[in-house]
């Protein structure tokens, strides 16, 4: 039997305020996404937390950068990346170029 | 006094004196430092009559109470001056170790006016200050000048920084930079070129024994230490490129504005990934002063035709060279960012300039009669002798040097239709901001030909191109903040314009009871000062717009068809209202000029 994954996440910025914490360890079902991850949070931390992320048609806001095991999801899977026991997932505020 | 070195340092290229300037307590709380120094110099000293390149235009490049302390990367300097450019202020900045150094040999800031006969160069040391001949350094590039300075001295590495101008700065290149430590850049609005008119070619700092005398360092250090928590994550920009157009929103800038639609196999795309770049190329890392982040690190293209040692591209360099000359190649790219960081350009105004020439060489509206060479979307050699003969001001780059509006509008036509810039004669950054609204609108109405707020102090609704009121409201709201983090010393990827954290730091290393309010009423200070010195210009509300390319309609891709455009008067109107300006002639009003202290300043705009 497959078991479940545990994953430790990090917020920073605004992100950190609207979940009241600088880390936490999310545990989900098997063969879990970035995606299935994402919407763990949402119910989580309600309707703010989401506007945060997705736009009002539920597309990923385009400023925002997601790690997983710091490298960029966009060059994994995206947010159908398979998720892995351990696996650290962070959620970046804007950078803006530089 | 703590957390200052306690003097600036005015340098007469002129006759070459060099004299110390003391600012009072009062005054220095007012302005901190760096951007907010450098706004009250431009505003009191420079006449807004008189032309960049005059011997009276002042350059200002401060530090502020932060810089060389345990905050990380506090060794960034930001230069103030009237700009090559616009006309009008500019305010950039520079990271790497310079601001540290320039505070760690006695000095806050330094003050160069006038103009020498022969070239010379500054060397600022253990509490003193010599003018020296810079003769044997002409024509070297930002990375070489930086190299034979230190060998000069007998410094190796990090014992000493270098600040200089490349050869697009002696040849007074309208968009030429200055550069710290060979790749650290601060360079819109032509800072290199009014340095040039000096005859400024380099400013050498070193480590020496010097220290900041901070009031509370405990304290400092525990609040810089809460700083990074909250910056740890920063990789730097090196991944945008993937990043802006995997996000599929349309914010990744592709052949000069003319697609959305970038072309491009998945595993070219993939070669502009951060970790990809990392993997392949990087050999070693080049922190700034007191920095813990993965950001600054050296490259190495090993073979191939783009072989060589290269600072780490920042995003911008990388979209300039890659998709807005319609090209996929990641070596190229870096080689080319390098490239123009050397020849001492900036490199946002490079990219828009040389994509303009490829689409207008495409489209038959230049040809190779009126450039004695061929410019075809993507070619890297052409790239290559267009920057080279635009640093040298020779044939057709003697155009080019005059920047990309004059040189648009010098051809006419069709093509000067085809140049992306805002009205006051600067370029944006490398993003197509047809999709972020937000920085299309605050690049327009800034003083400085370049941003003045920023997106990390922006909420999620105002990040694209919806709510064009909330937009200009959170522009207006937010400004003021970069100018109060621009005045203290410190480098933006690492105290991020956290006001909060940034008075804090202010207070421990000064003694004073800073809050966040406070700085930003500073940096606000800062904003109208450099307003009013560009309405004295005769720098309006008129050119608060974008050009006709700049301000187009997207073509194809996820925002096909969306216009800012319409939006634009309303906006502009709200923002000026939030500034306490005239809501049509964008003049700060005599009670926000009041309540910020500038009472003088209301003299000269309104009269006794």
């Amino acid at each position: 039997m497959t078991s479940e994954v545990e994953v430790e996440i990090k917020y920073y910025a605004m992100l950190r305020d609207k979940a009241g914490r600088k880390t936490e360890v999310v545990t989900l079902p098997p063969k879990s996404s970035v995606r299935d991850l994402v919407d763990t949070l949402i119910e989580r931390y309600g309707d703010e937390f989401a506007n945060y992320i997705y736009d009002g048609e539920k597309r990923v806001r385009d400023y925002l950068s997601f790690m997983l095991n710091g490298i960029n999801v966009n060059s994994l899977e995206g947010f159908g990346t398979v998720l892995e026991d351990g696996d650290t997932f962070s959620m970046l505020p804007p950078i803006g170029g530089g | 006094m703590k957390g200052y070195a306690g003097r600036f340092l005015r340098v007469d290229m002129t006759d070459g004196e060099l004299s110390d300037v003391t600012f009072d307590e009062a005054t220095l709380r007012k302005y901190l430092g760096g951007t907010g120094i450098g706004a009250k110099i431009l505003y009191e000293e420079v006449p807004p009559e008189s032309e960049w390149s005059d011997p009276v235009n002042r350059v200002s490049i401060a530090s502020g109470p932060l810089g060389g302390t345990s905050v990380g990367g506090s060794g960034t300097m930001s230069l103030v001056t009237k700009g090559a450019l616009t006309g009008g202020s500019t305010s950039v900045q520079a990271n790497g170790l310079f601001g540290a150094y320039m505070r760690f040999s006695g000095y806050d800031g330094v003050v160069i006016q006038g103009a020498a006969e022969d070239w010379q160069y500054l060397v600022l040391r253990d509490g003193k200050a010599e003018l020296r001949k810079a003769d044997k350094f002409l024509g070297l590039d930002t990375y070489e000048v930086c190299d034979a300075l230190r060998e000069e001295h007998g410094e190796k590495g990090r014992g000493a920084s270098v600040l200089s101008i490349g050869p697009a700065g002696e040849t007074l290149v309208k968009w030429a930079g200055v550069f710290v430590d060979k790749g650290h850049s601060g360079s819109h609005n032509g800072p290199g070129a009014v340095l040039g008119s000096k005859r400024l070619k380099a400013i050498i700092a070193f480590r020496g024994q010097g220290g900041i005398d901070v009031a509370e360092p405990d304290r400092l250090k525990e609040v810089a230490q809460r700083m990074y928590e909250d910056v740890e994550w920063f990789r730097g920009t090196l991944g945008g490129v993937e990043n802006s157009y995997k996000s599929g929103k349309g914010t990744l800038p592709i052949k000069n504005y003319t697609t959305n639609i970038w072309d491009v196999p998945d595993d070219r795309l993939d070669a502009f990934g951060e970790g990809s770049i990392r993997e392949h190329y990087q050999i070693g890392r080049e922190p700034c002063w007191g920095c813990r982040l993965m950001h600054c690190a050296w490259m190495d293209v090993k073979e191939g035709p783009y072989k060589g040692i290269v600072e780490e591209p920042e995003y911008e360099q990388l979209a300039a060279w890659g998709p807005v000359i319609g090209q996929d190649d990641i070596e190229a790219a870096m080689m080319l960012s390098a490239y123009t960081d050397r020849l001492g350009f900036e490199n946002n105004e490079a990219g828009w300039l040389v994509g303009w020439v490829m689409e207008c060489f495409e489209r038959g509206l230049l040809t190779s009669g009126d450039m004695g060479m061929e410019a075809r979307w993507g070619d890297i050699d052409a790239v290559k002798e267009l920057l080279k003969m635009t640093a040298e001001r020779r044939g057709f780059g003697d155009v080019l040097a005059e920047g990309l509006k004059r040189a648009s509008e010098k051809v006419g036509g069709e093509a000067a239709e085809a140049a992306i810039y805002t009205m006051k004669g600067n370029t944006p950054r490398g993003h197509d901001h047809r999709t972020r609204w937000a920085e299309m609108f605050d690049t327009c109405v800034s003083n400085t030909g370049t941003i003045e707020t920023h997106a990390s102090v922006m909420s999620p609704e105002v990040q694209g191109s919806e709510n064009p009121l909330k937009i200009s409201t959170q522009v207006a709201e937010t400004k003021g903040l970069m100018q109060f983090e621009d005045s203290l010393g410190t480098c933006r990827f690492n105290t991020r314009m956290n006001a909060k954290l940034l008075a804090e730091a202010v207070s421990a290393a000064t003694s004073w009871d800073f809050t966040a309010e406070e700085g930003h009423r500073a940096g606000r200070r800062a904003v109208n000062l450099l307003r009013a010195f560009n309405i004295r210009v005769g720098i309006g509300a008129e050119l608060d717009r974008p050009s006709t390319r700049y301000g187009s309609t997207p073509v194809d891709g996820p925002t096909a068809g969306i216009s800012i455009m319409p939006h634009w008067d309303a906006m502009l109107e709200n923002y000026y209202k939030l500034m306490g300006w005239n809501t049509e002639t964008g003049v700060p009003l005599k009670e926000t000029l009041r309540d910020l202290g500038l009472e003088h300043v209301i003299r000269d705009l309104y009269g006794a």
